[in-house]
């Protein structure tokens, strides 16, 4: 598997990446990545697998200065403020204006210390089988005459879950309590994690569940099942953009820095799709056939980090509070 | 003889009880009295299961109280539970000799002896569930009987150990009683509400004061 | 002196050091967090807290009341049909619902209660879609079912053995006084399950109190919930360390509080004379046959039967039927898959050992102390509210909380990821102590009211005691307790979690990880394996407490 082999280490620096165990596990990218990184870089990398994004974070905190990763790669943009206030993470100093490939919506990549690999929408996942007609906006989803049935997660133990508050807010404002007042008899449960409530949703508890816009391609591409699809709403959807950044307390900062480069290539970007099924954040980078089945929203949201900071506690309880009702 | 002098023994709140009585070696002796009188609290003071408030309890003018259960010269019947259910007749009166079960030679002829006496010889094997309630009681007796003669215990206390039985097994059991204060110089503290059992025992009765 | 010392005075006082150890160490582990996060220990109560302290309250209260009501007639009717096979099957199947993780039981638990579950599917066919529509089991009481389905079994396997040691002598006065059905469970069997009531009551309590994935994926939305999901999320996406740990001591405190009001209320109990404390119980572990008079209507003990079969076999049945899936090959094929099973049976053993020590240890130094005090004829003592106190202890304390603890406290010492296991380990037989605990102690406090006084007077006492006379009575037990908590730390998810890396795996983070790849039929399948894995667990338990048994000793 991945662990560095210790002959080896003697000789090559070690650059130790934290990540989420999907991505490092063997069905995820992160073996073919060590696998492309390692024929150029002299050095042998170690993808440590987390239980997720949130996890790496965590374990980062926990470490502290003393931590043993140079990388951390799967944050998510809603933890990236979180991150940020921590002073444990470099500026990645690379030029990448002009080589992302995210929503026009999303704007300009400024962030000094977080560089993007990956991104999805937000969705409401279906089964054409079974919903002959979805909601084509947040509106239509929210009518109470429908009698759809909702799945969803937690913010507070949950990205996905944490996606729709923000979804919600982004749409629609100082609005957002009365809509999760509107979304509340349609939720069937409200569950810890994302697999909690897909298996769910698979198990047809549920009409429709809170997932990625990138789900069916999985059930098309990896199953042969062409009955999955994601919701497309007229108002938008919120975007999820996953990141890397170097640690401060990196010892190899330079060789760092390179591997952020390479995740930006076509050749590693191109892997993402079908490992980790999400869109490439470079713009060159080639997607597979299959994706183009998926939707693309007219309009794309994503906070700041700054905001999320700023506005997090607040909304969580306007959920908590709406969806108590 | 086994002296209790002026022993006083309190539950806590409730409960009080004194006690005053001289008990005869080789001879069997009857605590009477109604329920609640105390007597099984008796039986436990001279056993070591509880300890006076006040007062003394002698046996051949040597004070018992320094001393626990084990080491004072006596065995005890309870109402029930005296013999342990997963181990066989012969291993529950070897038991009486050695907690380890290590016999000697002459101990085992002594526990040998004492099933014949009791006449329960053909119990040997048998573990407690399937014997009766009156050839339990005698296995105990038996078990009495080996302490009396391997370890110096001739006291013997028994508490109410018939009431459960039919009167035929009751006879049987008091004469298997009488036989080791007759023929093995025990001396018997009984605890009983029974009238019948003082005067088939013959011997001395003590009468506690209502309960 | 006015009480002699107690046999188990020994026992008594490492018992006692031992739960003055565990309690610091769990404060420790709380007030770690603390120390380790700055900010305010105080920022995580705000004004919901008291509503989650309420919902928390009132759902374990409303788990503890059904599971109550339905583990006791279903303990008296197994128990009055011991005789039938199907009987030992569904002890067996009780077993084995005690121990599921609770991800896969939850599936289960959906797949029969769910809107396209068994009893939804069946009745749509029976009733043709009047109404059916309008079974959801999602809600406070799909929480207290979900809570039921491991609380009855673990009910039961306090209760049974209660009622198998009724004496004959009761039987005898029942027959006489023509006791049946309902009288005779009035009169006979009640009393002997009216002890154990408080502390299990408790136990239950304090699981349903710190309930955490159940709830939320139930419960239907956050109307429903526990502080644990608070802690969770105070640790994981806010990182405030510290207000994780004041709502973990707030969380003791509340439980604490449970327990002292039911200590209070045990309290009321009559000091009964001498020949009334003797329990004129046998000590033949062999159950008592009833005849067949006292049964009662065969009726209600099939309407039982059926309680038990839909509550609790039909969900395990579900689980293991999914989990008959061709990507079982597939799983197994994988070379990670033998590591990860090695790691877990690993993990088991290590943990059933140490459970089984210790538990010994704390349940007989609880028996020791509950004989001593019923030869007092006093009241509860402090001694007796500290042991309880310190293992309570750890039914209150989040998995995650005591993880991250032994993270940061590992850390300084360290490489973590060479001590993991110890970790694991270590954490997983702190969780399971509580329940190893009740289960030997109510046993065990039986044997020594029974023996004690035979054994001080024959001089058996010591390590020859346990041998001899304890130990072999107990061969039932020891296997509950070596087969159960190998099986929970076999399902554990929550300290692995933080522990998990290439080369640490065990089953239970193998499924999440399949599960997170959207792999549904692989993680079926290992949901499948772990079920396996765990009834062989307790099977090998059963049959490793049989070398306990000495000869010339009676069938279990």
């Amino acid at each position: 598997m991945l662990a560095a082999t210790p002959s080896m280490a003697l000789d090559k620096p070690e650059l130790v990446i934290y990540t989420y165990d999907s991505f490092a596990s063997e069905w995820g990218p992160g073996p073919a990545i060590k696998e492309k990184f390692e024929k150029t870089c002299n050095c042998v990398v170690t993808f440590v697998g987390l239980d997720s994004s949130v996890g790496i974070l965590g374990r980062i905190q926990l470490e502290g200065a003393s931590s043993k990763a140079d990388i951390a790669l799967g944050l998510d943009t809603s933890l990236t403020a979180i991150a940020s206030a921590t002073g444990l993470f470099a500026e990645h100093k690379q030029n990448i204006k002009g080589k992302l490939a995210l929503p026009e919506d999303v704007g300009f990549w400024d962030d000094p210390v977080f560089t993007p690999v990956d991104w999805g929408y937000f969705a409401f996942v279906y089964n054409k089988e079974t919903m002959t007609s979805p909601p084509r906006s947040f509106e239509e989803l929210l009518d109470p005459a429908n009698n759809i049935r909702l799945v969803i997660q937690d913010p507070r133990t949950a990205t996905p879950g944490l996606g729709l508050m923000l979804w919600v807010n982004a749409v629609y404002g100082d609005k957002a309590p009365e809509i999760w007042a509107k979304l509340s008899p349609k939720i069937v449960t409200v569950t810890k994690g994302w697999w909690d409530s897909y298996s769910m949703f698979l198990e047809g508890e549920a009409d429709m569940v809170l997932s990625y816009s990138t789900s069916p391609a999985y059930h098309l591409i990896a199953e042969g099942k062409d009955n999955f699809a994601a919701a497309s709403f007229a108002e938008g959807h919120y975007t999820q953009v996953e990141v890397a950044a170097v640690l401060k307390s990196s010892t190899k900062p330079a060789l760092a820095r390179l591997f952020l480069q390479k995740m930006l290539e076509p050749e590693v970007q191109s892997l993402l799709p079908t490992t980790n099924w999400m869109y490439p954040a470079a713009k060159d980078a080639a997607v597979p056939d299959g994706f183009e089945t998926l939707i693309r929203p007219e309009k794309a949201f994503l906070f700041s980090p700054e905001e999320v900071q700023r506005n997090r506690e607040a909304w969580t309880e306007a959920w908590v509070n709406g969806l108590s009702q | 003889m086994l002296e209790i002098n002026s022993v006083f023994f309190s539950y806590g709140d409730a409960d009080e009880f004194t006690y005053d009585l001289h008990v005869r070696t080789a001879a069997a002796t009857v605590i009477q009295g109604p329920s609640g009188a105390g007597k099984s609290t008796l039986l436990h003071l001279v056993a070591g299961f509880l300890a006076p408030l006040r007062g003394d309890i002698r046996w051949e003018n040597a004070s018992l109280l320094a001393l626990p259960p084990s080491e004072r010269p006596l065995s005890m019947l309870f109402q029930d539970n005296n013999l342990f259910d997963h181990l066989d007749a012969r291993t529950n009166i070897a038991l009486g000799l050695d907690a380890g079960l290590k016999l000697s030679a002459t101990q085992k002829d002594l526990v040998d002896s004492a099933m014949d006496q009791l006449g329960i010889d053909g119990l040997k094997n048998k573990l407690p569930p399937m014997l009766s309630g009156g050839q339990q009681q005698r296995v105990a007796l038996a078990r009495a009987l080996v302490r009396a003669r391997g370890r110096n215990k001739p006291l013997i206390l028994l508490d109410e150990p018939f009431t459960a039985l039919d009167p035929l097994t009751r006879d049987d059991c008091l004469a298997a009683v009488r036989l080791l204060i007759d023929d093995f110089g025990m001396t018997a503290l009984i605890v009983s509400h029974d009238p019948a059992d003082a005067r088939d025992l013959g011997g001395d009765v003590f009468s506690l004061p209502g309960g | 002196m006015l009480y002699p010392a107690s046999p188990h005075q020994k026992l008594i006082l490492i018992g006692l050091g031992m739960a003055v150890l565990l309690l610091a160490l769990g404060l420790a582990a709380i007030l770690a967090l603390a120390w380790h996060g700055d900010g305010d220990i105080l920022t995580g109560i705000g004004h919901r807290t008291g509503y989650v302290l309420r919902s928390a309250v009132l759902q374990a209260g409303l788990s503890v009341l059904c599971s109550v009501a339905v583990a006791v007639p279903a303990a008296v009717a197994l128990h009055r049909t011991a005789q039938w096979r199907w009987s030992k099957v569904m002890e067996m199947v009780l077993g084995l619902a005690l121990v599921i993780p609770t991800t896969v039981a939850a599936g289960g638990l959906i797949a029969v209660w769910g809107r396209t579950g068994v009893v939804a599917r069946s009745c749509e066919y029976i009733f043709a879609d009047a109404g059916c529509g309008a079974i959801s089991i999602y809600g406070l009481h799909g929480v207290i079912l979900a809570h039921m389905f491991f609380n009855v079994p673990l009910l039961i396997r306090i209760f049974l053995p209660l009622l198998e040691a009724i004496p004959p002598t009761h039987d005898r006065l029942a027959s006489l006084l023509d006791l049946k059905g309902f009288w005779y469970f009035r009169h006979v069997e009640w009393p002997q399950l009216k002890s154990a009531l408080p502390a299990s009551s408790l136990l239950v309590f304090l699981f349903c109190f710190t309930s955490f994935s159940l709830v939320l994926m139930l419960g239907g939305g956050p109307k429903v919930t526990t502080m644990e999901v608070e802690i969770y999320a105070a640790i994981r996406f806010s990182f405030d360390l510290a207000a994780a740990s004041g709502l973990s001591l707030l969380q003791f405190a509340c439980a604490a509080l449970v327990v002292a009001v039911i200590a209070l209320l045990n309290r009321r109990q009559p000091v009964a004379s001498t020949t009334e404390r003797v329990f004129a119980s046998s000590t033949s572990p062999r159950p008592v046959r009833l005849p067949s008079d006292f049964t009662g209507s065969s009726c209600w003990l099939i309407t039982m039967h059926t309680v038990l079969i839909v509550l609790i076999v039909l969900p395990v049945l579900v689980v293991m039927v999914r989990g008959l899936d061709p990507a079982l090959f597939k799983v197994i094929m994988q070379p990670s898959f033998l590591k990860g099973l090695k790691t877990s049976l690993g993990i088991a053993f290590g943990t059933s050992l140490a459970v089984t020590l210790l538990a010994f240890l704390l349940a007989g130094a609880r028996a020791g102390l509950v004989t001593r005090q019923e030869m007092k004829a006093s009241r509860k003592s402090m001694a007796l509210i500290l042991l309880d106190g310190g293992i309570m202890l750890y039914l209150v304390i989040p998995a995650i909380v005591l993880g991250t603890s032994a993270f940061i406290l590992l850390r300084s010492a360290g490489d973590i990821f060479s001590t993991a296991w110890i970790v694991v380990v270590a954490a997983n037989t702190l969780l399971a102590l509580p329940l190893a605990i009740r289960i030997l102690e109510t046993r065990l406090t039986r044997l020594f009211r029974q023996q004690d006084r035979l054994a001080s007077m024959l001089g058996i006492d010591g390590a020859v005691r346990w041998r001899l006379i304890t130990l072999p009575l107990l061969e039932r037990e020891i296997g509950l307790v070596l087969g159960l908590s190998a099986a929970l730390s076999l399902g554990d998810l929550g300290v692995i979690a933080l522990f998990a890396s290439q080369d640490f795996q065990t089953l239970p983070w193998m499924l999440y990880q399949a599960a997170g790849r959207y792999a549904s039929d692989q993680a079926a399948a290992l949901a499948f394996i772990l079920l396996g894995v765990t009834i062989i667990l307790l099977i090998s338990g059963k049959y490793t407490a049989r070398l306990f048994r000495i000869k010339g000793s009676s069938d279990a």
